[in-house]
């Protein structure tokens, strides 16, 4: 029978550093969705708003976390809840919401932290990095994950693809990034605050 | 290929680990003497970690609907398989249901106790480890190490405490029955927290002095706490108190 793994606080920062992130990601699904997903569903959200804002959470937690910048000054489950009440506030904010949102706000705001609106801003520039990718071929997209996520060599990913040598898979890889460094950086402002939301402690 | 395609070829290396020592050392040189070579560099890693964000969000939104197949079965097995375990029985034990809900009734009453209903809920906090110098540091590590004579020790020692000090020496107070010091402790932290702006360890706080006034046997004083963190949705500790808790609870400050 499959047991599902459990972690503390330490351990699963740990896991979230190292290359258990699947079994990482599961935990806290099983530990904070319900939790979660009963505040946005009572504020004027719907289950898919629930879903939607608990995936943004955790590509935000898991970059805080790895770019050290979530120092466990709280526990992980109040640190998780204010960073998804926040960032539904945020979309209830675009969406025109107003009233809705001051309300929540009014009844939320002892939760807040002061460099709470700098996280807004770095879980923005991380959605519009994200959509930006979308513009690379698949092609791209798939060979700089292969590389850069998945941590595959060249020769390992020349036997998953198409291509004829290694040499052909690295030049296609360089001009992947390089393609995609363009993309980011023809926007400056942008540019400017994901270099501060992407930076791994470099 | 030109001067600036061989220069992002070798940055990209470089950022790939791939080139030698020699060339790690020249180039680094360069980089810190050649600032336009510097920002492409810096837009490459970017390029790079952007990537890396990328492959976190298709990991999770690969992870994505097998978690909400579990979860919603787990929810949904869970509801139809009660049903038909209470309609069963409930037809099997029809004649004599009221006889068992009196018996029930009597014997919870009977059984129930303050430290039963402590038993059930209390776990105790768990802190991410801090390797801060401070007293709030110090305290921390005592704690996470389960040490709670040292941080009791330490917290003592202390002229001037802040909200975190206080419940952590509140927890370690809980966790070696010193009750009644542990309710001075939390009831601290809430003191010490200013209404509409600051809330540090406020939830928490206000779960475990009801646990606290439960276990020192002082019913009707954990039970404004119990109600509040149960009537409100968005409380931390929501979750964590159920109907069943709370109707256990109203037996026992009715028992007195």
């Amino acid at each position: 029978m499959q047991t599902n793994q459990m972690y503390s606080d330490s351990e699963l920062l740990t896991a979230i550093k190292t290359t258990q992130i699947d079994d990482a990601i599961k935990f806290m699904y099983r530990e904070y969705y319900m939790l979660l997903k009963t505040f946005v569903c009572k504020n004027s959200g719907t289950e898919e708003d629930a879903q939607d804002v608990f995936q943004e959470m955790l590509v935000a937690f898991i970059n805080l976390t790895r770019s050290d910048k979530f120092r466990g000054e709280s526990s992980i489950k109040t640190f998780v809840f204010s960073l998804n009440r926040n960032i539904w506030l945020n979309e209830l904010k675009k969406r025109g919401r107003a009233e809705k949102r001051a309300n929540i706000f009014e009844s939320s705001k002892e939760l807040l932290t002061p460099d709470v609106s700098e996280l807004i801003v770095q879980i923005e520039t991380q959605k519009q990095v994200l959509s930006i990718i979308e513009e690379l071929g698949a092609a791209c997209k798939k060979i700089l994950l292969a590389f850069y996520y998945d941590d595959l060599s060249i020769k390992e990913i020349l036997a998953t693809m198409d291509y004829e040598t290694e040499q052909v898979v690295r030049n296609k890889k360089h001009k992947c990034l390089k393609q995609l460094e363009q993309l980011l950086t023809a926007n400056p402002n942008l540019a400017k605050h994901l270099k501060i939301a992407l930076r791994h402690g470099q | 290929m030109d001067n600036s395609n061989t220069n992002t070829d070798i940055l990209i290396q470089y950022l790939d680990k791939e080139l030698s020592p020699e060339k790690v050392l020249q180039l680094e040189q360069e980089l810190r003497q050649n600032v336009s070579l510097k920002q492409e560099f810096e837009n490459l890693l970017m390029a790079k970690n952007a990537v890396q964000l990328y492959g976190l969000q298709q990991n999770i939104r690969s992870l994505h609907t097998g978690m909400m197949d579990e979860l919603n079965l787990a929810h949904a097995t869970s509801k139809p398989a009660l049903v038909r375990i209470l309609v069963r029985r409930s037809m099997q034990v029809a004649a004599g249901l009221l006889v068992v809900l009196i018996g029930l009734g009597v014997y919870q009453y009977l059984t129930i106790s303050p430290d039963k209903l402590f038993r059930e809920n209390y776990q105790p906090y768990q802190f991410s480890v801090s390797r801060s110098a401070t007293n709030t540091g110090i305290l921390e590590e005592e704690y996470v190490e389960k040490n709670f004579p040292a941080v009791i020790k330490t917290f003592e020692t202390l002229s001037v405490s802040d909200q975190k000090q206080n419940f952590i020496a509140g927890q370690s107070y809980l966790a070696t029955g010193a009750y009644a010091k542990a309710i001075t402790c939390f009831a601290n932290v809430l003191s010490l927290n200013k209404p509409g702006t600051s809330s540090i360890f406020q939830d928490d706080a206000q779960y475990y002095l009801a646990l606290s006034y439960l276990k020192n046997n002082q019913v009707a004083l954990a039970y404004p706490y119990f109600e509040l963190i149960y009537n409100n949705s968005n409380h931390l500790y929501n979750d964590k108190l159920t109907s069943g808790f709370m109707r256990k609870l109203k037996l026992l400050v009715w028992k007195g």
